[in-house]
């Protein structure tokens, strides 16, 4: 039998880079983003005896992390910034620093959504299947496949709005 | 110009940041949870210690007048009250499952808040009434043997201190702790209104 804590080391390795990824899409902030992870998964550690596998465990996690991202958020201080900022790459090769730059602007473009878009999006984005994000959202799959492509068309248009700029 | 399969494979080969690892997060999450509990247990402690002093005083010390006796056993009261309603707040906090959905959180968040209300308003009105009746009969007695200037500052003092907390610094931790919860419930409705649209 497994023990709590080989346990939690697996649940990490497997959802640690997407939970990352989904908190930093609410604060284009790399600090606020490992401590939103780390506040989620300290709550996977406190609720892991209640997870009772009515839902994958990656679903669940998802949960706890749109909630702590949402509860993070009350603070009109931390929320993410109004204006996209220049990035800085100094003393990277030019083809890291470029990707970099369209990935930075990627997760800034992705902060200007709704908070209902950025959860729905940054799954999409991980590749998670419609019916685990329809779950997750708590939304019809039929309206969720409609959402999708309005949001789809949304981080597009404005991917391009401001790599024009 | 770039499409949503090019948005999307950016973000499938994006560089990895550096992150901290399973082992390093694991000691903190066991940190985090002892420091919430034993953050409890010293709250607990503590009004555990205030009561049992107020059991010495009553077992061990010979007072004159049955006014500070009933004063002992009024903060006595009001002290266990207040463990018993902390433990309760605790409880509610514990009881915030970030687990659920989104919608049952925010139906959590609506009771928490209307639990607070309730315990913030005529509930703390009472408590610090008891509580400044008893230590004001207790007082009595023991200030009987001190000056007159002394005796009448240390009322003033006592006064003064009882007034503070209930009219302005507990406005001031309602205020805060109720802007908090407002707005995090603020966000939910929206968030409730977008998944609807």
């Amino acid at each position: 039998m497994k023990t709590k804590d080989s346990a939690f080391r697996e649940i990490f390795e497997a959802n640690s880079k997407r939970i990352y990824r989904l908190c930093y899409s609410y604060t284009a902030d790399s600090a606020a983003a490992n401590d939103l992870m780390q506040e989620t998964f300290l709550k996977v550690w406190q609720n892991l005896d209640k997870f009772r596998n009515q839902s994958m465990i990656s679903t669940w996690i998802y949960r706890i992390a749109v909630n702590t991202c949402l509860t993070y958020l009350r603070s009109e201080k931390r929320q993410a910034k109004d204006e996209l900022t220049p990035f800085i790459a100094e003393n990277e090769p030019e083809e890291v620093s470029g990707k970099k730059e369209e990935v930075d602007l990627l997760y800034q473009c992705i902060a200007k959504l709704e908070e209902s878009e950025r959860i729905i999006i940054t799954m999409v984005l991980d590749e998670v299947p419609y019916p685990e994000i329809a779950e997750i959202s708590g939304i019809s799959e039929g309206n969720l496949r409609v959402k999708i492509h309005r949001i789809k068309s949304k981080l597009t248009e404005l991917y391009n709005h401001y790599e024009k700029l | 110009m770039k499409n949503f399969e090019e948005l999307s494979s950016m973000w499938v080969t994006q560089p990895q940041k550096e992150q901290i690892t399973a082992d390093v997060l694991l000691k903190q999450v066991k940190k985090g949870t002892q420091s919430l509990q034993q953050k409890l247990l010293v709250s607990i402690l503590m009004m555990a210690a205030t009561f049992v002093f107020m059991i010495v005083l009553f077992l061990f010390f010979l007072f004159n007048s049955w006014l500070t006796y009933a004063g002992i056993f009024i903060t006595m009261g009001t002290i266990l009250i207040y463990a018993v309603l902390m433990y309760r707040d605790y409880r509610l906090i514990a009881s915030h499952d970030p687990t659920v959905e989104v919608n049952i959180y925010l139906q959590k968040l609506k009771e928490y808040q209307k639990g607070r209300n309730r315990m913030n308003g005529k509930m703390l009105y009472v408590y610090s009434v008891l509580l400044s009746i008893g230590l004001g009969l207790f007082l009595i007695e023991i200030l009987r043997s001190v000056p007159l200037l002394v005796e009448i500052l240390a009322y003033f003092a006592f006064i003064g201190w009882m007034a503070f907390v209930t009219f302005y610094l507990r406005k001031k931790i309602i205020k805060t702790e109720q802007e908090k919860i407002g707005q995090v419930i603020n966000r939910l409705e929206r968030l409730k209104l977008q998944f609807k649209d």
